[in-house]
């Protein structure tokens, strides 16, 4: 996995580096430049330039990175330019070092505040290099800058941004003004928040990450924030044994359904089918029992006592905690419904049962109100709430659950020693020990009814094989919107159904490569 | 092509007046092509040619930046032609063809360039270095 930085920690890690590492600034720029040019050079073919004479302008703030670019450009064969957004006499310390040394290698700058000379020399080019904002701006940009930063998206050319595109706001949340749309983003130690995160992954292209010379571990130490990488989730399904039975894989209990809402258990069901459970029980209301039965062969079915409106009634409460006692994981909250016995009953199940649970749905609004049971329980809790969910149970609105979301999840799993994750575009991960994980798997097409369920019972499925709560929800999360993509690859976002995601779950897993497809 | 001045200067003041009386005959389009041995006094005569088109700051020798822009009435380009590499990024980059657009244009060293230049080109050239007085000769 890798790790995401705020700007804040970016400057900690970059003061550390310095003052404790003795890694001169300069030398830091240095290798970011050269880094971020030999990636450049690499991914020349790929945005569509020559690999020998391309054009390249970089477009330069005030920043020294661009300048050490163009001059490794230069070294590697392309014929470098940049332009420059401020007067020479305004750039120093180490970026007027950078400034000379670019010269002496024979490549001097240009200083353009005419908007057709500036963008007569950007169409020219084969590619341009955004250097103009760093993570250290603030605002939004302005004069020449934000000119420079709205000629750059209207010139047409491939754009490669170092280390954010300019104008976007670095630890994530919406720019506030003008932003460079890059084609691709080479960030500098480690990936920036508004990078993966929405909107600005919008911005970002193509991200990778340019070494600048800190000890990895350094980097990593200064993390607390994490993007999963398939790797993260491979190594969790390691190659079955030939012995393997189906009591190996677990015995996922799922609590779900209520009149109408059958389709819900169903669907998670069939999703902890296809995840590789061993075995899935689904509990549901005693007259809903026969439609679950005939939705899903694999699994087997077992009917709870029921309220007069056939939702879960208190007492189902007994037979749940005995069908859990010789089940792995317990999955609760799909298709349960509102009714006021069930909350109550779902309630007193989250805060005593001694397995490992999935919280969802109609679950977590049982929770609003009552997040003290969380704290209380006896095994862990995982739980999926969508932010209108969340800010159901935070009782807050969804703006100030969505301002942040990483910090919203990292919040919510320190106070209430929970596992959550965040849904939406770019769900993000808590988990109790304070790290946040981001999902970069997902589409908008999964924003349709029931795609929640096939989530829960992944989960649950992971669960009860006996995947730590960290890891089985990482791998879900990440799972279910990679299922999602290839579903929307073969039917379109737009007609894109729960049932598609969970029959995109073997392809999903192939795509993990290693053994686990 | 008959001279139009044939201007005499004996310090770095008048050669800079000498820009400054051309300067304000300047109008969008123009290029002063500017030619002279180092030191002969290229900086002096672009100070004044810039003030008298409105900027406010202080020209500098762009042997720095290979093309500097000041703002004053109109956009005023300064180029370093002196090395032969440089005009070809200028061409890459589609920059002399500005030459003659809304802007005013001036090249030093613009003897490297003088097939790309056009015919309404005004060429400055001075003459003479070190304590010598400094022939200025505008043709047009």
């Amino acid at each position: 996995m890798l790790g995401v930085f705020t700007a804040d920690e970016m400057r900690r890690l970059d003061r550390r580096a310095i003052a404790e590492l003795h890694i001169p600034g300069a030398t830091l720029m240095e290798n970011a430049g050269r880094g971020a040019a030999e990636s450049i050079v690499a991914a020349l073919p790929a945005l569509g330039a020559p690999r020998r004479g391309a054009r390249v302008v970089v477009v330069g703030g005030n920043g020294g990175d661009g300048f050490v670019v163009a001059r490794w450009l230069k070294r590697r064969g392309a014929r470098a330019s940049v332009l420059l957004a401020f007067s020479p006499a305004e750039i120093g310390g180490d970026a007027r070092l950078k400034l000379e040394e670019l010269r002496r290698s024979g490549v001097r700058p240009l200083r353009l505040e005419d908007d057709r000379a500036i963008a007569a020399a950007l169409a020219r080019a084969h590619l341009v290099v955004d250097a103009l904002l760093g993570t250290g701006s603030r605002g939004s940009p302005e004069g020449s800058v934000a000119r420079a930063i709205e000629l750059i998206n209207a010139c047409g050319r491939p754009v490669v941004a170092l280390d954010i595109p300019s104008g976007m706001s670095a630890d994530g949340g919406a720019h506030a003004g003008a932003a460079v749309r890059a084609t691709m983003t080479l960030a500098f130690a480690g990936l920036k928040r508004g990078l993966v995160t929405s909107p600005g992954d919008e911005l970002a292209g193509r991200v990778s990450v340019v070494p600048i010379g800190v000890p990895d571990a350094e980097v990593a130490r200064a993390a607390t924030t994490f993007l999963l990488e398939p790797s993260d989730v491979a190594r969790h399904f390691p190659r079955r044994p030939r012995v393997a039975h189906k009591g190996s894989y677990g015995h996922l209990l799922l609590v779900a359904g209520s009149l109408g809402k059958t389709g819900a258990a169903a669907l998670a069901a069939a999703a902890a089918m296809r995840s590789g459970s061993g075995l899935v029980t689904v509990a549901t209301p005693v007259s809903q029992q026969p439609v679950v039965a005939s939705l899903v062969l694999e699994a087997m079915t077992e009917p709870l006592p029921e309220t007069s409106t056939h939702t879960l009634a208190l007492k189902a409460r007994e037979v749940i905690a005995e069908l859990a006692a010789s089940r792995d994981a317990v999955a609760i909250g799909p298709g349960l419904g509102l009714d006021e016995e069930t909350q109550q009953a779902v309630r007193s199940l989250i805060q005593e049962l001694r397995k490992p649970l999935a919280v969802d749905a109609d679950a977590l609004t049982a929770l609003s109100g009552h997040l003290e049971v969380l704290g209380a329980a006896p095994s862990v809790r995982c739980l999926t709430p969508h932010p209108g969910e969340m800010a159901r149970m935070l009782g807050a609105r969804v703006d100030d659950v969505q301002r942040d979301r990483i910090e919203t999840a990292r919040a919510f799993a320190a106070r209430y020693r929970a596992y959550v994750v965040l849904k939406g575009a770019r769900s993000v991960i808590g988990t109790p020990d304070g790290r946040v994980f981001v999902n970069p798997t997902g589409n908008p097409g999964m924003a349709s009814g029931g795609t929640g369920d096939v989530l829960t019972g992944m989960l649950g499925a992971f669960l009860a094989r006996g995947m730590d709560p960290g890891a089985a929800l990482q791998s879900s999360v990440y799972l279910h919107g990679s299922a999602g993509d290839i579903a929307a690859e073969r039917v379109g976002e737009e007609a894109l159904i729960a049932r598609d995601v969970v029959a995109a779950i073997p392809e999903a897993f192939r795509r993990l490569g290693g053994a686990s497809g | 092509m008959a001279p139009r001045a044939e201007i005499t200067s004996a310090r770095p003041e008048e050669t800079e007046d000498a820009g400054e009386r051309l300067g304000r005959t300047l109008g969008p389009g123009a290029v002063v092509a500017l030619t002279g041995e180092l030191g002969a006094g290229k900086t002096c005569f672009i100070q004044g040619l810039v003030r008298a088109l409105g900027v406010t700051g202080r020209a500098t020798s762009p042997t720095f930046v290979l093309i500097n822009q000041y703002p004053g009435r109109v956009p005023v380009y300064h180029v370093d032609a002196y090395r032969t590499e440089s005009l070809t990024e200028l061409m890459d980059l589609g920059l002399l063809e500005l030459l003659g657009g809304g802007g005013v244009t001036v090249i030093e060293w613009a003897d490297k360039l003088e097939s790309l230049l056009p015919p309404e080109a005004i060429h400055v050239h001075i003459d003479g270095v070190g304590d010598q007085p400094r022939a200025i000769t505008i043709r047009t």
